[in-house]
């Protein structure tokens, strides 16, 4: 894996408003395209075939893209007798019109999974093509090193003057900007980052130190009080990535098939073993165990936190429990 | 192979749970790979004798009933509870709010008076409970994912999450955070969220979790209902589960 951190400067190329739909066209005839589009009042990523359905200025969206590379249920394989059957999927997505956040999430991800075979089949297909965000008040990607975009992105698109300023970082997103589309200008860029004040900034760094030296600290028995424990969170974060095996047969027992779904550390049984026994019983622990992982064991492991601050967490909570005031008072201000 | 022995029970109910195992997709295969000893809705010979597995749909509300249910788990080596009124009271648990004696007149007449009716319970407060199958009506992949579990010689196991969860995988709005009321949160999922994703709260036909977080949602809902909206969200179905049941207004 290259993942060291280059300089790169590349020069932007501008695509004129007007033709950025027959950009999307060029795309929509080799991917199934994936957009932000309206539903109800909310936003949200789905498969979208008219260029008019794209929503471009948005704040943020219900469910993060990660359901395109890892689905709530997937098949891994299934079996007869002694005959197995994988099928890696095949589809090529183009996710487009992703902020930076999203796009630095599935730049996270691939940390964690680039060896697996069905995230890489989807992963290698994928086509990602970034536009400038409209950041609210509760972003907070700054705070988690997120808002510099990680060269991941096949073609950023950065709202400028009366059309977009386009850059790639990649060799397939390089091979797109050679539409006619795109005019060569003699800009230089050297990065993409999301500029804006944060409501609330705060220093994951003395997070994560804090986070074991004081495990006892009252705010996760006083947000537990709170908290449904009803997975909202985990399941609208774009780095919660957690899932669980089983094997199902059907009514037979020599056929079946092995299912991966999502799972949540917020559910009672994520941390019960063989045996019986359960290492997180009450919900304190389970609250208590996002923050250790997003905030410290992925940042050991990984380098960055398991978090881009794209505010989610802090808007689809149904109980209002604001990560960013759990944080604060964990020492991160 | 001698093929297990199966009897489905109904009781005071629809029998909409019934009509969804007929529904399964593997329904061949079950026919198949069951004898079916005792299945009064689906034929017409039925015999009573040793079932390695009853499925028993519906609500317990007379002693004849709780009679039957004892002579079904003698005979029986695994009992499975299907639907929410085997496993939680049901619809008919709302008798135990009310005035039966007026009710029964009311329907009835002076016939009424001759009618008994008891408090309903789950049916595993009456009998052991090996095996519930949730909801009102029961999923009909949770009877084909036990069913295959039992001949698999597995305990059958489910993937224990709130409605919330089925509900925010799909990408919808929460109800919750716009106003309304909503039993999502501490209801045990599985479902695939078919009430919240058509805009209509969760009202709980499934059951309460393992260890739902009912002080936080009481919370929360006391900031969007009135204390009579709140008993009426969680006594539609599961009134006589445990942890609906006060909340439902019971004791």
């Amino acid at each position: 894996m290259s993942r060291v951190k280059k300089v790169i400067t590349v020069l932007a190329k501008e695509i004129k408003k007007e033709d950025l739909k027959r950009f999307f066209e060029e795309i929509a005839s080799d991917y199934t395209v994936i957009a932000p589009v309206r539903k109800g009042e909310d936003i949200v990523y789905a498969e979208v075939e008219i260029f008019d359905d794209v929503v471009l200025e948005y704040t943020t969206t219900i469910t993060p893209v990660k359901k395109f590379l890892l689905p709530y249920k997937e098949t891994m394989f299934s079996f007869e007798k002694e005959k197995i059957r994988e099928k890696l999927p095949e589809e090529n997505i183009a996710l487009f019109g992703l902020h930076i956040c999203d796009i630095n999430a599935i730049a996270r991800l691939d940390r964690v999974f680039w060896n697996d075979p069905y995230y890489r089949a989807r992963r290698d297909n994928l086509l990602i093509v970034g536009i400038t965000c409209k950041p609210s008040e509760k972003c907070f990607c700054k705070s988690v090193n997120a808002h510099i975009l990680a060269p991941v992105c096949d073609v950023f698109l950065r709202a400028h003057g009366n059309g977009y300023q386009a850059v790639s970082f990649t060799e397939t997103g390089r091979k797109k900007l050679n539409s006619f589309l795109f005019t060569q200008t003699q800009t230089e860029i050297r990065e993409i980052k999301a500029e804006y004040e944060e409501g609330k900034h705060l220093d994951v760094h003395k997070v994560s130190e804090n986070l074991l030296r004081n495990y006892e600290n009252p705010v996760w028995e006083e947000t537990a009080k709170k908290c449904l424990g009803c997975t909202n969170c985990t399941v609208v974060c774009p780095l919660c990535y957690c899932y669980d095996v089983v094997d199902n047969t059907h009514v037979k027992p020599e056929e079946g098939e092995r299912v991966r779904c999502w799972d949540s550390c917020f559910l009672l049984n994520f941390a019960r073993v063989a045996g019986g026994h359960n290492f997180r019983k009450d919900l304190k622990s389970r609250y208590r165990n996002v923050y250790t992982h997003k905030f410290r064991t992925f940042v050991d492991e990984f380098g960055v936190p398991a978090c881009v601050g794209c505010g989610r967490c802090v808007t689809y909570c149904p109980a209002g429990i604001d990560m960013r005031e759990t944080l604060t008072r964990v020492g991160g201000a | 192979m001698v093929k297990p022995k199966v009897a489905i029970f109904d009781l005071t109910d629809c029998e909409g749970c019934e009509v969804e195992i007929v529904n399964s997709r593997f329904i061949d295969r079950i026919l198949e790979s069951f004898e079916f000893v005792h299945f009064r809705l689906g034929q017409k010979t039925n015999k009573w004798e040793n079932f390695d597995v009853a499925f028993i749909e519906g609500s317990v509300i007379t002693s004849h009933e709780v009679d039957l249910v004892k002579k079904i788990r003698e005979n029986s080596k695994l009992v499975v509870a299907l639907g929410s009124c085997a496993c939680f009271g049901g619809i008919a648990a709302l008798n135990n709010f009310t005035d039966v004696n007026e009710g029964k007149r009311y329907v009835y007449g002076k016939e009424g008076e001759k009618i008994e009716v008891i408090e309903v319970k789950p049916l595993g407060d009456i009998i052991k409970v090996d095996v519930m199958i949730r909801g009102c009506p029961i999923v009909r992949d949770d009877f084909d994912r036990v069913v295959s579990d039992l001949l698999a010689g597995k305990v059958p196991k489910e993937h224990t999450r709130p409605v919330c969860m089925d509900c925010k995988s799909k990408g919808n709005p929460c109800l919750m955070l716009k106003g309304t009321p909503c039993a999502g949160p501490v209801t045990y999922g599985g479902c695939g969220a078919p009430c919240p994703s058509s805009s209509m709260p969760c009202d709980g036909c499934r059951g309460p979790l393992e260890v739902p977080e009912m002080s936080a949602e009481l919370e929360l809902l006391k900031k969007m209902a009135s204390p009579d909206d709140i008993v009426r969200l969680f006594r539609k179905y599961t009134s006589a589960a445990p942890a609906f049941k006060s909340a439902g207004g019971g004791k």
